[in-house]
């Protein structure tokens, strides 16, 4: 439950994906300030620290609202699944109850916060509570005239709470975004950890993120990370969520593509990734769909995921060729999942997929395509998330085949140069060809780590029988023109990079 | 007979726990002469956390006048006269 680094002792806060970016949780006995604009999460957030310590790790806890009457706070967490009428009853929750505002109040003279503090101590005691959690310490600024001397009793009460051993977290509000401090400047009051929550908007909606500004001095992840509120409470996306620990498979398995494998020297590694570049009608959901079902056809378990066409569309596909993935699915063989790319953060279908892959098992996988994906957030975001979640399949010694839409005028530099190409272990371009007045079809294996592979464009066709690579290497123009652009993209960034060490071996000449 | 309730919330460990307690019982008798009947209730917080709670009682002293609340040491001729003017009908 607790984790001590370079001395600080954290304890899990049960959060998904909050231990992972806090590298071990919120500092023991210590108070943290959750600090965030109206509705980014603040109240959830310290709602689920107290019913996660209570239900995973055994510690009681009190929360003490200054804003939302417990009665409503119960139901908002019952919406989640948290049921807190039983964490009452069985006396591992208790509750302070400070919303009620005292309309026809005044100040008639120096004051201290001796009742408040008397209450929240009583609270804990009475259950032993071990977390605490004020929400929100802005609302006594606004009951309170005499800001300095309101200034003074919000140290004693930190004071308490440190005294007391409760690991605490203090919410408070940001007026926008982009402030660095909380409304009335909690911060100073709070010196030990802060955390920001953020809900930005992001093109025509809005997105949560969560950033560590400060750890009382503990290590933790840097930057905004993406959140979500889930239908069981937050769920934080940290990064690099995945180590690189991949074993790499010495055994081969096939494509379903005769032509591929024998391109490939036998196939594709099992547990390796390949990347399908193409452009629409090129046939990479055909040929995902054709590695699927050599899966179902050896009794391997295989997850399609399609971010672009519908589950239906899909079977009526396969069965044009004779593939009857409703029996496979019957088998237990085979699990379609189609999403609809924008509903959702991009990282949640990060944990979709890692879900489905707990649960189902596959050996091989189909994301066809990524590039609705790609075309919803910026460059770097959607590099981490490829990057995640190739590490995450390859954890899992899953075979994938990733598709991308792309134009032909481009797949020779994407091949090359594209983050997605770095961590692929195959690229497969696909491109239509003009030929005597007719289109066909060519592919090129552009990248096939650990194996010797065909160097050659090869025609081929889609037919009742699904792909099938034509023997013969193609000879027009544009196909020689297509591995002179693609050696060209490669030769290029070979030559930028000998060109920074040779003029970093100047460098260190000259010294 | 008409009765005015005041309740004086307090810390037994308060620096100014007499003063205080004087100064509402003067504001009380004070009070007296135009109200029937004025009752004091002393509240010590550390005797009876419940009724701190369930007063909402946050700052101390807190005095206690029908719904107006009076949040610090109150002069006894102006608490005296606010009692005065509560008086029930």
């Amino acid at each position: 439950m607790t984790k001590t680094i370079k001395g600080i002792e954290k304890i899990k806060t049960g959060i998904s994906g909050f231990d992972e970016l806090s590298e071990g949780g919120l500092p023991k006995g210590r108070v943290t300030l959750v600090s965030g604009t109206a509705g980014s999460g603040k109240t959830v957030f310290g709602l689920e620290f107290l019913y996660r310590g209570i239900t995973r790790f055994g510690e009681k806890g009190t929360f003490v609202t200054f804003e939302e009457r417990p009665a409503d706070l119960t139901k908002e967490a019952a919406g989640f699944g948290w049921n807190l009428s039983k964490c009452i009853r069985r006396g591992d929750l208790s509750f302070v109850d400070a919303s009620a505002v005292a309309e026809h109040q005044v100040e008639v003279g120096e004051y201290d916060f001796g009742a408040l503090i008397a209450r929240i101590k009583y609270a804990v005691e009475k259950v032993g509570a071990k977390r605490v959690v004020i929400d929100s310490m802005a609302a006594l600024f606004l009951r309170y005239k005499n800001q300095s001397l309101l200034r003074r009793e919000l140290f004693k009460i930190f004071d308490m709470l440190r005294k007391m051993g409760v690991t605490s977290v203090i919410t408070a509000e940001r007026i926008r975004d982009e402030d660095t401090h909380s409304r009335f400047g909690i911060e100073d009051f709070v010196a030990d950890s802060v955390i920001f929550l953020y809900h930005t908007p992001v093109g025509r909606g809005r997105e949560r993120q969560i950033e560590v500004v400060k750890l009382r001095g503990a290590s933790h992840q840097t930057g905004r990370q993406p959140f979500q509120i889930g239908e069981d409470g937050l769920i934080i996306f940290p990064a690099g969520r995945h180590g690189s620990a991949a074993k790499s498979s010495t055994s081969k398995i096939s494509t379903g593509v005769s032509g591929i494998d024998a391109m490939t020297d036998g196939g594709v590694f099992r547990g390796s990734t390949s990347l399908l570049l193409g452009g629409s009608g090129t046939g990479r959901t055909v040929l995902g769909l054709q590695f699927i079902w050599e899966g179902v056809r050896k009794k391997e378990r295989c997850l399609l995921i399609s971010f672009e066409e519908s589950d239906t569309q899909l079977r009526t596909d396969a069965a044009s060729f004779d593939w009857d993935f409703d029996q496979a699915e019957r088998r237990g063989l085979l699990k379609i999942a189609a999403w609809h790319p924008e509903i959702l953060p991009l990282e949640s279908y990060q944990r979709k997929i890692e879900e489905l892959v707990k649960e189902f098992r596959p050996r091989r996988i189909v994301v066809d395509s990524v590039t609705p994906l790609a075309n919803s957030v910026d460059e770097d975001r959607f590099r981490k998330f490829i990057v995640s979640l190739n590490s995450y399949l390859k954890d899992k010694a899953v075979t994938t085949f990733v598709n991308y839409t792309t134009i032909a005028s481009i797949a020779s530099s994407l091949a090359a140069e594209s983050d997605m190409a770095m961590v692929a272990d195959n690229i497969f371009v696909l491109r239509f060809v003009e030929s005597q007045g007719k289109m066909d079809r060519e592919i090129l294996i552009a990248k096939s780590r650990a194996s010797s592979h065909d160097k050659e464009v090869r025609r081929y066709i889609i037919d009742a029988c699904g792909m099938t690579v034509l023997s013969g290497a193609s000879s027009t123009c544009e196909s020689q023109g297509f591995v002179e652009a693609i050696k060209k993209a490669k030769a290029g960034k070979t030559k930028a990079k000998g060109g920074r060490s040779r003029a970093k071996g100047r460098r260190k000449e000259k010294r | 007979m008409n009765t005015v309730t005041v309740r004086l919330f307090i810390s037994r460990e308060s620096a100014t726990y007499n003063f205080t307690r004087q100064q509402v019982e003067r504001a009380c008798e004070h009070a007296r002469s135009s109200v029937n009947q004025v009752r004091l209730k002393v509240v010590e917080i550390e005797k009876d956390p419940e009724l701190v709670e369930r007063y909402n009682v946050e700052a101390l002293p807190l005095v206690l006048v029908g719904d107006k609340r009076f949040v610090g040491i109150p002069k006894p001729d102006e608490l005296a006269a606010f009692i005065g003017l509560s008086q029930p009908a």
